[in-house]
């Protein structure tokens, strides 16, 4: 599984846990730069979105990199310190920056992001005195910026910035916040801002500051509940609640530096400040659950994967962990000699070392058939066999006629084709089971009942039924034989 | 006698030893009576002395023995030899280290710009904090010593910035006792806090020489890792970068077991391979504390380490 890791001064690497090894590290080293941000590109972009990343730094820059291939696509400049980076619909990007002026950029082409363009008239006047004439001209420039504009000239002068500014995940709205600039959220379309937090008050009656550097927006609560890093403490705010939180916790006597929250089921927030400390909350109720021990520089960089409990946290001092998020154990320990800014999981789950041996194996093996079955014509090779569907069903269908004259070969096809399916579609619990499975050298009905099991999980959603379907299964595959025997017979 | 003494001595009378041996068996930890004890403990520590002399003998005698095919001489343990591996430590082959550490906040003095550092102590401070200031003015070339007075550190900065000072240098006291030392290299540079302690002014120092105004040569020792490194290049920056040797006056900076010694000498060669030293100035002790990216600012600085009382329970595990 790769992770990309977010260097200070503008290398950047992608590691892969599972190999150990690096995979890439692409950029170049800059003392310069100071690396403020990170994000994935646009998902429509394909399946390796995961290679098109941004990066905003400090001195304005923001750059849009290809990681696969190691290339600089785009560089644009905005002037001010980069605090967020988003992408909105299909092409388009939000730029925040710390003057509180938002940037939103619109693209032709977002593999290469050409800036569109419009057609604007452009109006001439031509000749003197009375033979003036005006000219319409139709120029192709490229489309401006959309500008807005969060913070007025009075609150400039007040020295307030936005510090963080996270895009919900239906992108209606946005939700900002920075030093003595509360919680707003901000309506995308109608660019007003709908609500925002009140500012709070302690047993001396004394304004509590407020500097806040990091948001996130909790999952299935429909865009209500809002997690956010603020000076010392984390504050879950409830937009149709209340204009004050309701949560306040805090962990640590130094700065929050980054948020985290867990997958859609779980209920931790994961906080870390600017000394290393990463502890872990519950989210109902506030309680401290553990803290994941090992950083010792400040933690910028937090990043939970969407499916498998894990967390990587990148910081000062060089080092990227991961960490198992209920047990707090440290998973892994890798150095990357640069200051660590940012980390992104990769989305996609990890293959077992075993497993991809052995996919290797069956490959090899396939491969070989596959030689062997090209000098007999008679029979076709098909990778994909609807046999599954067959061996279910007790009907003697004769539509997947075509599929039939494989089978009286061996019954080694079956497996290899099955097996390729599975790789495909198959969960990796039943993977586990073909390999025991496979690895016991069983009888190869058993391997063919195991997967048709597998299919039938997914109906029937109940463990005690595989031995009922053990014994069907068995059967209806003995029908499915003889049938296909006749059949050969009769042609 | 109670019940539960006869059981214990039941327990204690096993036919294997005989009460003669038993007597040999007892350790020291169950003689209650100190005299007694100090005695038997006494005889034990003289047997292994006699013991470990004569396998020292007897090793020795096989190796003159063996002559040139003796086994390599054992080395003693140390807890530097039995240092725990550290996957930061700077290796000087790596290009991706060498380009980053050439180019760091201290690059500029390492390519000739002059060190101009402003030396102050902490708000109010005692005789102590003030003499060592005015003496690490004659220290670093090119310093001065400032009075505090009632700024604070981040205002301070402020005015090193406007004059263009490359560091600033911060004596903290207690209760008259120096006891922390702030280094922060000016633009943005880190700033690090020390502890410091075994601080011996000259006049405490027996047989001390005075300090003459050539600027010295520097030895900055031991520092393995990519913090240590740090931390190196930011005193070296302190310092001159054109010794005058004929002056022959040395600063020493020698980590050793995550403290840094420092001291200060005359040296003269005797002969070709060795050299008299003559101890001047102070001499102390110092331990990171902290080192903060940025310049000093304690409420809002982002922390490139810090000291946790959980790095003090690994004896053989070390930072610099």
């Amino acid at each position: 599984m790769n992770i990309t890791v977010g260097c200070l001064s503008g290398l950047n690497k992608v590691y892969n846990i599972h190999r150990g090894a690096p995979v890439s590290m692409f950029g170049s080293l800059d003392v310069n730069l100071d690396l403020q941000v990170m994000s994935y590109g646009w998902k429509n972009l394909g399946d390796d979105y995961e290679d098109y990343l941004f990066f905003g730094y400090t001195n304005g820059l923001v750059k849009y990199y290809n990681s696969k291939e190691k290339s600089l696509i785009r560089e644009f400049n905005f002037g001010s310190n980069i605090r967020s980076i988003e992408p909105l619909g299909e092409n388009r990007l939000l730029v925040t920056c710390i003057d509180g002026s938002i940037h939103i950029k619109e693209f032709e082409d977002i593999h290469t992001l050409e800036p569109k363009m419009t057609i604007n008239k452009v109006i001439t006047t031509v000749g003197q005195g009375k033979k003036m004439k005006q000219v319409i001209t139709q120029v192709k420039e490229p489309k401006d910026d959309e500008v807005y504009h969060l913070l007025n000239d009075n609150e400039l002068e007040r020295e307030l910035s936005v510090n963080a500014l996270t895009l919900s995940p239906d992108q209606t709205v946005v939700a900002f916040g920075g030093k003595t600039l509360n919680l707003t959220v901000r309506d995308m379309e109608k660019q007003t801002n709908t609500w925002s937090a009140k500012f709070q008050h302690d047993f001396l009656n004394l304004q509590e500051p407020v500097n806040v550097s990091a948001i996130k927006f909790l999952h299935n609560t429909n865009q209500q509940h809002i997690l956010i890093g603020s000076d010392k403490k984390l504050k879950i705010y409830d937009t149709k609640a209340k204009r004050h939180p309701i949560m306040d916790l805090s962990f640590s006597k130094y700065q929050v530096k980054a948020v985290a929250v867990s997958q859609k089921n779980e209920n931790i927030i994961i906080g870390s400040d600017v000394v290393g400390n990463v502890s872990a909350h519950d989210k109902r109720t506030g309680r401290q659950l553990g803290t994941y021990k090992g950083n010792t520089g400040s933690v910028r960089g937090l990043d939970i994967h969407p499916t498998l409990p894990l967390l990587a946290t990148v910081g000062f001092d060089r080092f990227l962990r991961i960490f198992d998020v209920g047990s707090r154990k440290c998973l892994h320990k890798i150095f990357l000699k640069q200051k660590l800014s940012n980390v992104l999981f990769s989305r996609e789950e990890p293959v077992d070392k075993d497993e991809q041996d052995d996919n290797e194996i069956w490959q090899t093996m396939e491969n070989n058939k596959n030689s062997v079955d090209q000098d007999d014509d008679q029979y076709e090779y098909q990778p994909e066999i609807t046999v599954k569907e067959e061996i279910n069903s007790d009907d003697d269908e004769q539509d997947s006629s075509d599929n039939d004259i494989n089978d009286d070969n061996e019954n080694e096809d079956f497996e290899f084709n099955l097996k390729d399916e599975d790789d495909s579609d198959a969960d990796s619990e039943d993977k586990k089971e073909l390999k025991t499975k496979l690895k016991s050298k069983d009888n190869k009905k058993r391997v063919l009942v195991q997967q048709q099991v597998s299919k039938q999980k997914e109906q029937p959603p109940q463990k005690k039924k595989q031995t009922e379907t053990n014994n069907n299964t068995n059967n209806s595959k003995k029908k499915m034989l003889l049938n296909f025997k006749s059949q050969l017979k009769k042609k | 006698m109670s019940a539960r003494l006869l059981r214990m001595k039941k327990d204690v009378d096993t036919d294997d030893y005989s009460p003669s041996e038993y007597k040999l068996r007892r350790s020291p930890n169950d003689i209650k009576c100190k005299s007694k004890r100090m005695e038997l403990v006494g005889k034990l520590m003289a047997a292994k002395k006699i013991a470990r002399e004569q396998s020292r003998k007897l090793r020795k005698k096989e190796r003159d023995n063996l002559g040139d095919q003796a086994p390599p001489k054992q080395v003693p343990r140390t807890i530097e030899s039995m240092r725990r591996a550290d996957e930061t430590v700077v290796d000087k082959d790596d290009g991706e280290f060498d380009e980053e550490i050439n180019n760091d906040e201290f690059a500029s003095y390492f390519n000739g710009k002059p060190p101009k550092t402003c030396i102050t102590t902490n708000q109010q401070s005692g005789h102590e904090a003030k003499n060592l200031a005015r003496m690490f003015s004659k220290i670093f070339p090119n310093s001065g010593y400032f009075n505090r007075r009632t700024y604070n550190l981040k205002e301070i900065i402020e005015f090193c910035n406007n004059r263009e000072y490359t560091d600033l240098v911060v004596i903290n006291e207690t209760k008259g006792k120096v006891d922390e030392l702030i280094i922060s290299h000016l633009p943005n540079g880190p700033t690090a806090t020390f502890r410091l302690t075994s601080l011996e002014f000259p006049h405490e120092i027996a047989g001390s020489g005075k300090i003459t105004s050539h600027t010295p040569e520097l030895i900055v020792n031991n520092f393995t890792t990519r913090l240590g490194h740090t931390i190196g290049r930011m005193f070296a920056s302190l310092f001159p970068q054109q010794p005058e040797f004929h002056g022959r006056r040395v600063v020493t900076l020698h980590n050793q077991r995550d403290f840094i010694f420092f001291r200060q000498h005359r040296y003269a060669f005797e002969s070709l391979s060795k050299a008299n030293l003559h101890e001047l100035g102070p001499r102390f002790t110092l331990k990171l504390l902290s080192l903060q990216h940025g310049t000093f600012n304690t409420s809002s600085g982002e922390y490139i380490h810090i000291h946790k009382h959980d790095m003090d329970v690994d004896r053989k595990k070390f930072v610099l």
